[in-house]
């Protein structure tokens, strides 16, 4: 009789908790999203061959806009990977299914739901200027950025160089956090001369995982590497 | 005794100097856009913050004298080394034989005297080899002025002129101190212990009288 009234427990038991499983796999499926991006930005999607002899062909499918419009991606493109660009705000499925070597397809077809958001990220100086001693030739200044909006690294920053009468162009790409070093090409750090000399950063463009991102008012940061005094050799 | 060696020799940047056990030196440096001065010894700090810094070499072994120069924004110029050898004994010596006495300069009529000569003695050079001695001027403990003579050794016992033009107006005999601060053998410099001097007697002039008819 005791053993009976355990069976009856833990059958119960079972069944409630795979309902309470099914109930959140539903929910996740029906209201989750796997990836959320901005617009304008591209991502490479890719998924792996289960096939085990051959070379298998893959059907890549994006649901809820239209191609060109709303995103953009080759559909001549059959490999396990694709790229999309995602061209406006919305929510979208990505999905794809394997076909094998004898041109049989998958019993299964694999989604994955992209939200795509609008950009707004944006991007600054933290700060306008700072100075100090002439340091190391061929290293980098590091500064702090203020981003805001929605930001998906990596982050490329394109910048250019002032000193004096001669700019140049680089460009840096951040894949966390918000500070950047730069200026090593240059030898940003160096000053051997004995006036004070100021050296201004511009950022003049800058991508958040390839969309372009708003470049804020205090995009300019100059930094003024002091006069190194001179030593004359020692007499006596 | 440790004396004090005061010169102005402009050394290039592989300049050597070996000094004797005892000696005192003052180094000088200079520099634009230098506020103070950071100075040491083989990696003891001097006390020193200035462009000078006066220094008793009283151990034997090498050494290298270290000067940078700060900015107001607390920034170090480039590093000056001197690399010193102290020694007990110097390879050369130089001695300095007496002075005779000397007419004063005369810069207006006839622009000539005030010169002391005397020959000095360098022991352990070679003739050929070039020399450079620096000396000091004195009036009693007051510095009148620094030069140097300098030439090639074509003998070991060479005749120098010192260029003094010492004036002579007080109407009675003078006397001033020529010390040698250092010397200079083939680019390297030595610094005595004790340095060499010698004095010298600077006659007054005679007034030559009005002329009369």
């Amino acid at each position: 009789m005791l053993n009976f009234l355990l069976h009856i427990v833990q059958n119960v038991t079972t069944r409630v908790a795979a309902i309470l499983f099914m109930a959140t796999m539903l929910v996740g499926h029906a209201y989750g999203q796997d990836q959320t991006v901005v617009v304008g930005s591209s991502y490479n999607y890719s998924t792996t061959q289960n096939a085990s002899t051959g070379s298998s062909t893959f059907n890549w499918n994006i649901t809820g806009g239209s191609n060109g419009t709303n995103f953009s991606y080759s559909t001549a493109d059959h490999d396990n990977s694709i790229a999309v660009s995602w061209l406006q705000s919305g929510t979208y499925t990505v999905s794809v299914q394997e076909v094998s070597q004898e041109g049989c397809a998958s019993g299964n077809i694999t989604n994955y739901t992209v939200a795509v958001v609008p950009n707004n990220a944006h991007i600054a100086f933290a700060s306008a200027s700072s100075n100090d001693c002439s340091g190391s030739a061929g290293a980098n200044l590091t500064l702090n950025l203020a981003f805001s909006g929605n930001i998906v690294y990596p982050v490329v920053v394109t910048y250019t160089l002032t000193v004096g009468a001669t700019t140049t162009s680089h460009s840096r790409t951040i894949n966390s956090g918000t500070s950047i070093s730069l200026g090593s090409e240059d030898d940003i750090l160096v000053n051997t001369t004995t006036l004070d000399v100021p050296k201004t950063i511009t950022i003049t463009n800058a991508t958040s995982h390839g969309a372009a991102m708003i470049i804020d008012a205090q995009n300019t940061y100059i930094y003024t590497v002091w006069a190194t005094p001179v030593t004359e050799p020692i007499t006596y | 005794m440790a004396v004090a060696a005061i010169a102005f020799i402009n050394q290039n940047a592989n300049a050597q100097q070996t000094v004797q056990t005892g000696a005192s030196v003052t180094y000088n440096t200079g520099g634009t856009g230098s506020s103070t001065f950071h100075w040491d010894v083989s990696g003891t700090v001097q006390s020193s913050n200035s462009d000078t810094m006066s220094y008793t070499w009283n151990t034997p072994g090498s050494y290298t004298v270290n000067v940078y120069g700060i900015s107001s924004n607390s920034c170090n110029g480039p590093t000056r080394s001197l690399n010193v050898t102290v020694s007990n004994t110097l390879p050369v010596t130089l001695t300095m034989g007496a002075i005779s006495s000397i007419c004063p300069y005369q810069d207006t009529i006839q622009p000539t005297g005030g010169d002391p000569i005397s020959t000095l003695t360098f022991t352990g050079a070679t003739v050929g080899q070039t020399y450079s001695v620096a000396y000091t001027i004195y009036d009693g403990a007051t510095v009148v002025s620094s030069n140097t003579v300098s030439g090639t050794l074509t003998t070991l016992t060479p005749i120098v002129t010192f260029d003094a033009n010492i004036v002579n107006n007080s109407g009675a005999n003078i006397t001033r101190e020529i010390r040698i601060t250092s010397y200079t053998v083939n680019g390297v410099n030595y610094v005595p212990s004790t340095l060499p001097s010698q004095n010298v007697t600077i006659y007054s002039s005679p007034e030559t009288s009005p002329i009369s008819y």
